[in-house]
């Protein structure tokens, strides 16, 4: 058995740089600043120092989590103690080695004291059912749990982002790319969830652009419903006969935009490839 | 007063306690609401690093607040976060709403950002109208709420408590067994006599009484809506004895179950 060689003990002001130094070697990519910790920690009217704890090895600190308690509401009439806003990391390295489940357990004795009956924690479904197959633990059923997840798209960025990738992929691939060179069309788009924008094939080249079309676009589309990459074909089709898709100009550039449909079917699989 | 009269505006000094007072109204019916202090909204909103004073909008009605929208970054990419969206329901909700979100879409491409995120409650039908006519679109939610159970004794004796107006039972003692329980006691015994309650741990065996055998799996998803009386006791996870005293047990078990929604405004990375 692995000799254990941290400790895990109350944080203290002390740690302060320490455990950050430790959140953002976890997170790298998300934005978890000094000032967000501090808010979310020092700065809150329920943080109690005495439940922050903090895995030590070797003067470093490994693992971190907290808790706060509030007085939550289980049902309308309802008002109990409960912890909400709980945070628990552990250091890339040190995973895999019990240091959360002590943490939790640490955090939970320390809960019960100061009279916390239920801890709730919002969760990211893949960590739900990571968890749950160890049956540790259960959610609250869909029908209660009623939140849903709107978003909206300003600007074309993300559009953009994997335009960029195509081009990249038909400047190594010269094969599709004189495929694409007999191809020259501009299609207008309106999408649900994105700004309009043209969408424009020319020279072996694909671009878009936000914004009305310059000049006559030789299709046109509006979709009243959620059309993305991954829109099934089965389910486009439906749309199309529903009246949530309309296309202007299809008859007339068929052959064009089934050409371009079957190029956009092997940039699939070159990014596949890619990512293999 | 006409649609004209609705107008947002940035927030200013001295908002807070109208701007508190429509968070406790709004999101005030849900389970797991958190009742704010002025203290906590002045937090939450005000000093949020990602949010910050300028990150709220507020929806009026003439010279009343009948609305707010507080934004932020997300901690990821260049989108921003509804943290939370409130309005007086007494008032034109739809319209309130549509203007909030318009300024909001307004306010993030100044800021330049690309897209704007957002998580309403699902039983709000205006909301959700005005989502579908602004162009938001729905995506898969991939969020879970998980309930951990601290003290189950202590969480049956409230919710008893809290809903005796509904006890129906009359005078009678409870046993509730629990099998596989992460906590020393193992035993729940209610009983019910005068109109009042009494609570503790213990079995007593000269006393006649109704009892519970569950597991503690199933007993917390009874609670809190993942499992229906029928489906545990069919699946033998539920059971009362004596069999003649099934209507009680099964009335004890329906009161302790928890069926209104439940939301979580988004606080921060974490979620």
């Amino acid at each position: 058995m692995e000799k254990k060689n941290y400790k895990i003990r109350t944080y203290t002001d002390d740690d302060w740089e320490k455990t950050l130094k430790m959140i953002l070697s976890h997170t790298p990519d998300l934005n978890f600043t000094m000032e967000y910790w501090d808010w979310r920690n020092r700065l809150s009217p329920h943080f109690d120092p005495s439940l922050v704890f903090v895995a030590e090895e070797n003067g470093n600190v490994i693992a971190c989590g907290h808790a706060q308690v509030w007085d939550l509401k289980i049902s309308r009439l309802l008002t109990i103690k409960g912890a909400l806003d709980t945070e628990l990391l552990v250091h890339r390295e040190y995973r895999r080695r019990g240091i959360a489940t002590e943490i939790r357990s640490t955090i939970k004795k320390n809960l019960r004291e100061r009279g916390a009956i239920i801890l709730i924690a919002p969760t990211e479904a893949e960590i739900y059912n990571r968890a749950r197959s160890k049956r540790v633990t259960f959610a609250v059923p869909m029908h209660l749990y009623c939140k849903t997840a709107y978003t909206k798209n300003l600007d074309c960025t993300t559009l953009k982002k994997k335009l960029s990738i195509i081009n990249k992929i038909l400047n190594e691939h010269s094969e599709i790319r004189n495929e694409l060179m007999k191809l020259n069309f501009t299609i207008f788009l309106r999408l649900k969830g994105y700004p309009p924008f043209v969408l424009e094939a020319s020279q072996g080249e694909v671009s878009i652009r936000e914004g009305e079309p310059i000049n006559r676009p030789n299709m046109v589309v509006t979709a009243s419903k959620e059309l993305s990459s991954s829109t099934k074909t089965l389910s486009m089709i439906r749309m199309f006969f529903t009246g949530d898709v309309r296309v202007r100009g299809l008859l007339k550039n068929s052959i064009s935009l089934l050409k371009f449909y079957r190029i956009l079917k092997k940039f699939s699989s070159y990014t596949v490839q890619k990512e293999d | 007063m006409s649609s004209s009269d609705y107008y947002v505006r940035a927030y200013v000094e001295g908002d807070e306690t109208s701007l508190l007072s429509l968070f406790d109204q709004y999101y005030g019916h849900y389970a797991s609401f958190v009742p704010r202090t002025l203290q906590d909204w002045i937090w939450f909103c005000k000093l949020h690093p990602f949010i910050g004073p300028e990150g709220i909008l507020v929806a009026c009605k003439g010279k009343e607040i009948v609305g707010y929208a507080a934004i932020g970054m997300m901690s990821q990419g260049n989108g921003y976060q509804i943290y939370e969206l409130c309005y007086n329901p007494s008032y034109d909700g739809k319209l309130i709403v549509s203007n909030l979100l318009k300024r909001v879409d307004q306010s993030v491409s100044e800021k330049g950002g690309s897209y704007v995120n957002f998580d309403p409650p699902s039983d709000d039908i205006s909301v959700k109208k005005v989502c579908d006519e602004l162009g938001f679109i729905q995506y898969p939610r991939e969020e879970v709420l998980v309930p951990v159970i601290l003290d189950i004794a202590k969480l049956v004796e409230h919710i008893i408590k809290g809903k005796s107006a509904e006890w129906k039972i009359g005078n009678e003692t409870f046993f509730i067994r629990i099998k596989d329980m992460p906590h020393p006691h193992n035993i729940i015994s209610i009983k019910r006599s005068d109109d009042k309650f009494s609570f503790s741990n213990r079995l007593v065996s000269d006393e006649s009484g109704v009892v519970v055998d569950t597991d503690f799996p199933t007993l917390s998803k009874l609670i809190f809506g993942g499992e229906s009386i029928l489906i545990a006791m069919l699946k033998s996870k539920l059971a009362v004895k004596p069999l003649w005293k099934i209507r009680k047990g099964v009335r004890l078990i329906s009161l302790l179950c928890l069926r209104d929604p439940w939301y979580i405004p988004r606080r921060g990375i974490s979620q």
